[in-house]
């Protein structure tokens, strides 16, 4: 069965067009491809309207100003990991994805608007307060990451929105950690991985953030558990390791799969943090 | 729903006129008889249907026609025609890094990527270039000594240098 597609010229045509029809959005295809095989040989099974977007010059780019960067949607995993202004944390996400190939199609709009549990973007973009801009027609929105993204492939993105940009707060991050578990080095999707970060100076622990991803639904962050050592000591710091660990412990509700165990996820994703955080502790 | 799409394909002005959710790789196969390009996993895993488009390796199993108005698509069969091919072609046959065949089209533009970028790889750099290929004999050390005999033979034919693939 041959779908309706449409082709916009520009954005302001896409947003006109899109609230008129129940459209798959199509950037670059590598997770929708996949969704909608069938057999081998066999076209794919769209079932609904599809648009195609990701030749919209509005949505491909790069941009930033004193505080943030804009990545715009279409942009592929690998031209946000040639650009030298996005942080080292998001790029280290990026180069465990897929393969070379893959990477030059998927995009970062993609990972985050399918919000796939195991999207490795994901829990890097709630550790740095990562933002979006929704636009429709007639309206302009803007959502934290983890406000937008809802569950397992659910997103607050409404009827006739798309995904416009993912805007990033600028800040330097002197220790950071991208820790992906996987059942191979390349081309493997997660089983759980551990996003880190921490500013140390004068011996007092300025900012630290923790995210895990591809445990429960949704990415988990929580400022609350990170704030107990904030602007603490090192050495405060330190013998407050197990007390966080603990309480991220409370957070994790890992499912059996086919990819991995609850109990591996959990376990596993627990002593990553720990060795972070007597490395980052220690180094100083 | 079918609409004309043109293209460029292999350095010829082409257009057809066919579904635009429809495959490159079944548009290359089917309507091109451009056979070299094969369907392996037909999930952008395997590597056996990479394909340029405007100069960027892809999965051809995963690009809608759609993705391709206006583009320039390079198959094996283009890249057949040019001096890089003939290097990499002799240093997979001198390495002997062709067993069933069925990967190597793939494996080939995969190096031509990988060399085109790193243009003296080390063997971690040749492993990570060639991650989205998989070769079902499992002949991957001599696929890693072709790429490293092509860097040699080639003499400079690859001259950039950045560091990502």
């Amino acid at each position: 069965m041959e779908v309706k597609s449409y082709i916009p010229i520009d954005l302001e045509d896409c947003l006109g067009e899109l609230g008129n029809d129940n459209y798959w959005l199509f950037a670059g295809g590598t997770d929708l491809m996949i969704r909608k095989r069938q057999w081998h040989g066999a076209s794919r099974k769209f079932v609904k309207p599809v648009m195609f977007i990701n030749d919209l010059k509005e949505l491909n780019g790069i941009e930033s100003d004193d505080d943030y960067i804009y990545i715009k949607s279409c942009n592929s995993l690998r031209d946000v990991y040639e650009n030298p202004e996005v942080p080292e944390i998001l790029k280290k996400s990026i180069i465990t994805m897929a393969n070379p190939s893959i990477r030059n199609m998927a995009t970062i709009g993609g990972n985050v608007a399918n919000a796939a549990k195991v999207g490795d973007t994901l829990p890097v973009l709630f550790l740095l307060d990562a933002r979006v801009e929704l636009r429709s027609k007639n309206e302009k929105r803007i959502r934290k990451m983890s406000d937008f993204i809802k569950g397992k492939y659910q997103t607050d993105l409404r009827k006739g929105e798309l995904l416009y940009q993912v805007i990033i707060p600028k800040k330097e991050y002197d220790i950071n950690m991208f820790y992906k578990v996987g059942s191979r080095h390349g081309d493997t999707l997660s089983k759980l991985s551990v996003s880190c970060t921490m500013n140390i100076e004068n011996n007092i622990v300025n900012d630290f953030r923790v995210a895990f991803g591809a445990i429960n639904n949704k990415s988990i962050r929580d400022r609350y558990i990170e704030e107990k050592i904030i602007n603490k000591s090192v050495s405060e710091a330190e013998g407050l390791i197990y007390t966080v660990l603990n309480e991220y412990q409370d957070l994790l509700y890992g499912d059996n799969d086919k990819r991995s165990t609850k109990r591996y996820r959990e376990e596993t994703a627990i002593k990553i943090l720990h060795k972070f955080l007597k490395e980052a502790l220690n180094e100083k | 729903m079918q609409i004309e799409i043109k293209f460029n394909l292999n350095g010829e002005d082409v257009s057809i006129i066919t579904d635009p959710v429809r495959r490159l790789l079944d548009v290359l196969r089917e309507d091109f008889k451009l056979t070299g390009v094969k369907e392996g996993c037909s999930e952008g895993e395997c590597g056996a249907c990479v394909v340029f488009i405007n100069d960027i390796l892809v999965n051809s199993c995963m690009v809608p026609m759609a993705n391709v108005i206006n583009k320039r698509v390079m198959s094996i069969e283009g890249f057949k025609k040019t001096k890089e091919f003939e290097v990499i072609e002799k240093g997979f046959l001198e390495a002997g890094a062709v067993q069933c065949g069925f990967c190597t089209p793939g494996m080939i533009m995969a190096t031509e990527n990988l060399l085109k970028n790193i243009s003296n790889p080390s063997v971690e750099e040749i492993k990570e270039g060639l991650s989205g290929n998989i070769c079902r004999c499992t002949g991957y050390q001599t696929i890693i000594e072709a790429v490293q005999l092509s860097v040699k033979e080639g003499g400079g034919l690859w001259k950039s240098n950045l560091t990502s693939l």
